[in-house]
């Protein structure tokens, strides 16, 4: 029976994972943008919610005002700093983009110093669990995060195939010239595609700050390595891909911790580097899907 | 970087503006002291003092104020400012009919091994510190202890299991047959031995309360404190009659604890014992929580040390246990200005930083480089200064300090050389009047001078 626990948890897992990584594979598959400083957006959203929180509102409302803000950020950022770098090449939007999160770690080491921060400690949604049969025991807070993860990818999916702004959003992917030929503002569809990238991971963020605690390094150390892994075994520029690549990273990782606890991160690589090498376009290939 | 003032270090905004303050006010006594070694200088060369000069003893200290630890550092700058105060760290140290002032140097070690390594070569090596000190963990401790042993400058460490400090400096030394010395290298602290020993009276009197299977629960973590406590605590607990029931050795930062808390609930582990980084343990309790894991009596060790930890959990850490190396209702008073433990606490408490916590006892680290400092004859020959802090034998904040053979050991344990052991009191947070959660203390075995303030209570009943 720990081993179904083990494996619930470790697929309730992957809706986090999958938070983390759908903002990244969607900036990828629309603008062909890496952006590295994905992470560290995730934790700026995290620490915006802290902010708020400190100023006695409740918890479950800061997401309702971080997700908009964080939107508008990334809206601001893709027409200023990464369009610019776009325009230049690929290698210089690699390039922005880690120096986008080296400077982010950094000035959140300044204001808000190493410290770690949770968010949310104490609520019966951080802490509470129910079980099923004797052994079992399901945290409440992970099957939110995983709901929150497929209404977030649904919602996203409806969004791109069947409004008129989405077919917008896939035509500019497909072929930006042509698209602006027809009069699309393909710049400002770029924003857009940022800002719903920096939305959904900003509920990454606070999802995080919920299930671990904040730190300004958790950005790069964790939440920007676990979305690419779970891109690239998803398939890249695959939006349920990142849920299957989530959930397969989340499994193994626990399937490792339920052999050693401290094997718990070498198992989710060694599935990685396995895909890769075995299916390197991802389980879910853009491809296959259209 | 490395000057009296310290990375803006605010926390929540009220407790950050407070903080602040401090640091303003240390920043300003710093430009006091420096002003006044200038005067002193100013005023032995017009006296045309020929016997050389009295260049400012420079001490530099090494401490975690942010990061995982930030916990453990929280007192650190009230207890240089207060140092300040007294009379030889604000006027100067006398040594040999000349005085020569003092110079405090803060350095940040933002919980980072590396960091705390590389500061205490910038100390040593473009600072010229006199003496260091470097407190809290063996992850800010051990590295500065290499780094000041193999430069040849005296340390005085602090807050660090003394198996785990020793081991670092002796890597084939044996706890149990302690003889190797460090030259340069001196610690006050508590062992493993004595956590085993503070915790197995208190799982005594639960288990005569609640009749549990006497079988412990360990996760211990794979760096160099839980190598130590994996190494110490089985035989003690064993004969103590009680089942260890240890997790395997985790990486500090795992996110998911589900695989052990699963072994601790099959096993039926009626106490829980540990000794993670602070931020881990939030995790492994969170999720022990989720997962209906709730031990009779859970008695940690180096988190929930001090009150900042406990707040972010806030009622989840109610009746959990853990030791103290200091209460204020301690018998000892300072050696330099003769206040007692109770007027630190209350002071400490009336500056606005919040509750008293045990790291108050950090002064005692200025205690001992006095002491040392006033029987040398010059205070910047390294090796001089080295041999007097292995001498030192006072009765200072944070209790009998005795260098030579310090006090307090468990057999088979020490006496390691250059040790003194400052025993622990179990203490328990119990939900307070005047702040949230209070640190009360339930059992006093290995210190009979701490006062009993309330009764033990189980963690979940």
């Amino acid at each position: 029976m720990a081993w179904v626990n083990a494996i619930i948890e470790g697929i309730l897992t992957g809706g986090l994972y999958a938070l983390f990584a759908c903002g990244l594979s969607l900036m990828f598959g629309v603008m062909k943008v890496v952006n590295l400083a994905h992470g560290d957006l995730a934790v700026v959203g995290g620490y915006i919610a802290v902010g708020i929180i400190l100023l006695h509102v409740p918890v479950l409302w800061s997401v309702v005002i971080v997700v908009p803000i964080m939107a508008v950020a990334g809206y601001v950022l893709q027409r200023t700093v990464i369009q610019r770098a776009l325009d230049r090449g690929v290698l210089t939007t690699l390039i922005v983009t880690l120096g986008l999160s080296l400077v982010i770690e950094n000035a959140l080491l300044q204001f808000f110093s190493a410290n770690t921060r949770g968010i949310g400690s104490g609520m019966t949604l951080v802490t509470g669990s129910f079980s099923l049969g004797s052994q079992i025991q399901i945290g409440y807070l992970l099957v939110v995060v995983f709901a929150v993860a497929v209404a977030v990818l649904l919602g996203l999916q409806y969004f791109l195939s069947r409004s008129t702004y989405g077919r917008l959003i896939r035509a500019v992917a497909d072929d930006k010239e042509a698209a602006q030929l027809a009069g699309a503002n393909y710049r400002h569809v770029f924003g857009v595609a940022a800002g719903l990238a920096l939305a959904t991971v900003a509920l990454g963020g606070i999802a995080y700050g919920m299930y671990i605690d904040l730190d300004p390094t958790a950005g790069t150390d964790t939440i920007l390595l676990f979305a690419f892994v779970a891109v690239v075994i998803g398939g890249l520029g695959s939006l349920w891909g990142t849920l299957v690549g989530g959930i397969v990273l989340g499994v193994a990782q626990q399937i490792g911790a339920q052999i050693n606890i401290s094997d718990e991160l070498i198992a989710g690589y060694i599935v990685f580097l396995a895909i890769l090498v075995l299916r390197p376009q991802g389980l879910i290939s853009r491809r296959a899907q259209t | 970087m490395s000057d009296q003032t310290v990375q803006p270090g605010g926390t929540g905004p009220g407790e950050g503006l407070s903080r602040r303050n401090v640091l303003r006010a240390v920043g300003a006594g710093a430009a006091v002291v420096g002003a006044g070694g200038l005067l002193q200088a100013c005023g032995s060369s017009i006296k045309g003092a020929s016997s050389g000069s009295t260049k400012a003893i420079t001490i530099g200290w090494i401490h975690p104020l942010t990061g995982d630890l930030a916990g453990f550092g929280a007192p650190d700058m009230w207890v240089i400012s207060k140092i300040k105060q007294t009379s030889p760290f604000k006027n100067g140290i006398k040594i040999g009919g000349k005085t020569y002032p003092v110079t405090i140097k803060s350095y940040d070690s933002q919980s980072s091994v590396t960091r705390a390594g590389d500061l205490a070569r910038t100390a040593i090596l473009s600072d010229n510190v006199d003496m260091l000190f470097a407190t809290s963990t063996p992850e800010t401790v051990n590295a500065v202890a290499s780094e000041a042993e193999t430069l040849g400058t005296p340390l005085v460490c602090a807050n660090c299991p003394w198996e785990s400090w020793y081991l670092n400096l002796f890597p084939k030394g044996n706890p149990t047959k302690a003889t190797e010395k460090a030259k340069y290298v001196v610690l006050y602290f508590l062992g493993a031995e004595h956590l085993a020993a503070c915790f197995i009276p208190m799982w005594n009197r639960i288990h005569a309360q609640l009749h549990t299977d006497k079988v412990v629960a360990a996760a211990f973590p794979n760096d160099s404190d839980g190598d130590a406590f994996r190494a110490v605590f089985p035989p003690i607990v064993a004969a103590a009659g009680y089942k260890f029931d240890m997790s395997a050795a985790y990486a500090d930062g795992t996110t998911n604890y589900t695989s052990m808390i699963t072994q601790f609930k099959a096993d039926k582990a009626d106490f829980f014992t540990n000794v993670p980084l602070p931020p881990d343990f939030a995790a492994m309790w969170h999720q022990s929580i989720q997962q209906g894991f709730r031990p009779k009596l859970a008695t940690v060790a180096k988190v929930l040390l001090f009150p900042s930890d406990t707040y972010s959990l806030s009622s989840e850490v109610y009746n959990v246990a853990t030791d103290t190396w200091w209460v204020p209702t301690l018998p000892w008073t300072s050696t330099l200005s003769g206040e007692s433990c109770a007027q630190m606490a209350s002071q400490y408490e009336a500056s606005g930083l919040g509750q008293w916590n045990a790291n108050i006892s950090n002064y005692s680290l200025f205690e001992v480089a006095y002491a040392a400092f006033k029987t040398v004859s010059d205070p910047h020959d390294h090796d001089e200064v080295a041999d007097a802090i292995h001498n030192v034998n006072i009765h200072a904040l944070a209790g009998p300090l005795n260098f030579v053979n310090g006090g307090g050991w468990l057999k088979p344990f020490g006496p390691a050389p250059g040790v003194a052991i400052t025993p622990p009191a179990g203490v328990q947070w119990q939900k307070g009047t005047k702040y949230p959660l209070e640190m009360q203390v339930v059992d006093n075995t290995l210190l009979p001078e701490a006062k009993i303030t309330a009764d033990l209570l189980p963690t979940n009943t």
